[in-house]
């Protein structure tokens, strides 16, 4: 059921995408397996279904998301804005305790946060580190 | 940062050092690009202590010690330093113990840790610019012969 978070030669973390949006989620991920390559299991709980278009976040989506990259290693997830992160704590309340240690909400912006957390995942880098990575974005300026 | 302030002790021991580095030949070519896209760019810096290797690429810190090493490399990619090269010089330089930083001297930026995407990025690198990459560490001629290729 779970995904094996052994890749090649190291272990890695996995990450989960969160959006209100299917096709924003379907577009980071694209962005953050480029980064990867596949190196890293990343999934997706985009909007509230996965053949409509209706808006919104689901935290058993989310739940699901997370167990098919939950490794030991940790998981990291990336949500958009708003209730993105309520629905995420849900899920993670849904989580069995000892899976839930190793979960961590990510502060970072989506878009960034998803690029650096992939290719600093794909390093194997530990959970706490790949975080801050991430979380540098929203102190990092854009236009230098 | 920290590290920013190393290449400087090392520039001025490296200025002890006569010989220019000998191995600058053995170099990977660089794939078809255009050896003298860095010419006009380059003319302007320290050569005095390394030389043009007639690859785009200048040696400054040209040393024998392996300790540190310095280089400016032209950027020739159209579309400049983009996401995707730039997460082949982060790949490539996470391999090295070395620390390894990255300053754009076209944009005159501080030196920035090679190893993270995320200060890559504010390099903000286009076609034709100069970066200079400095490394120190057990490794840092590797670190640097490596990352050469990738500009």
């Amino acid at each position: 059921m779970y995904a094996a978070c052994w890749r090649g030669q190291r272990e890695v973390i996995g990450l989960v995408i969160v959006s209100h949006s299917a096709k924003l989620a379907q577009g980071v991920y694209e962005l953050a397996a480029q980064m990867a390559g596949d190196q890293v299991g990343i999934s997706l709980a985009g909007g509230l279904c996965d053949d409509c278009e209706t808006l919104g976040t689901d935290a058993q989506r989310i739940l699901t998301a997370i167990e098919e990259v939950w490794c030991e290693d940790g998981v990291l997830l990336l949500m958009d804005v708003g209730s993105a992160v309520m629905s995420a704590e849900i899920a993670l309340e849904m989580l069995p305790e000892a899976r839930r240690r190793n979960c961590l909400l990510s502060n970072a912006p989506l878009v960034e946060g998803a690029i650096v957390a992939a290719l600093h995942a794909s390093l194997g880098e530990p959970l706490q580190a790949v975080n801050a990575q991430a979380e540098a974005a929203l102190s990092a300026s854009k236009l230098g | 940062m920290n590290r920013s302030q190393e290449p400087q002790r090392r520039a001025s021991e490296d200025r002890l050092e006569n010989q220019l580095d000998s191995s600058a030949g053995q170099l990977p070519d660089h794939d078809g690009r255009t050896p003298s896209a860095g010419g006009s760019g380059t003319a302007a810096l320290p050569t005095s202590l390394g030389g043009e290797r007639g690859d785009g690429v200048t040696d400054v810190e040209a040393s024998t010690h392996p300790q540190s090493r310095s280089v400016v490399v032209t950027v020739t990619d159209p579309r400049g330093l983009h996401l995707r090269s730039g997460r082949d010089v982060v790949r490539t330089a996470s391999r090295f113990q070395s620390q390894i930083t990255a300053s754009n001297l076209s944009r005159n930026t501080s030196a920035v840790d090679l190893k993270s995407i995320l200060q890559l990025m504010q390099l903000q690198a286009r076609q034709g610019h100069d970066l200079k990459l400095a490394a120190s560490g057990p490794d840092a001629v590797a670190a640097i012969d490596a990352l050469c290729s990738l500009f």
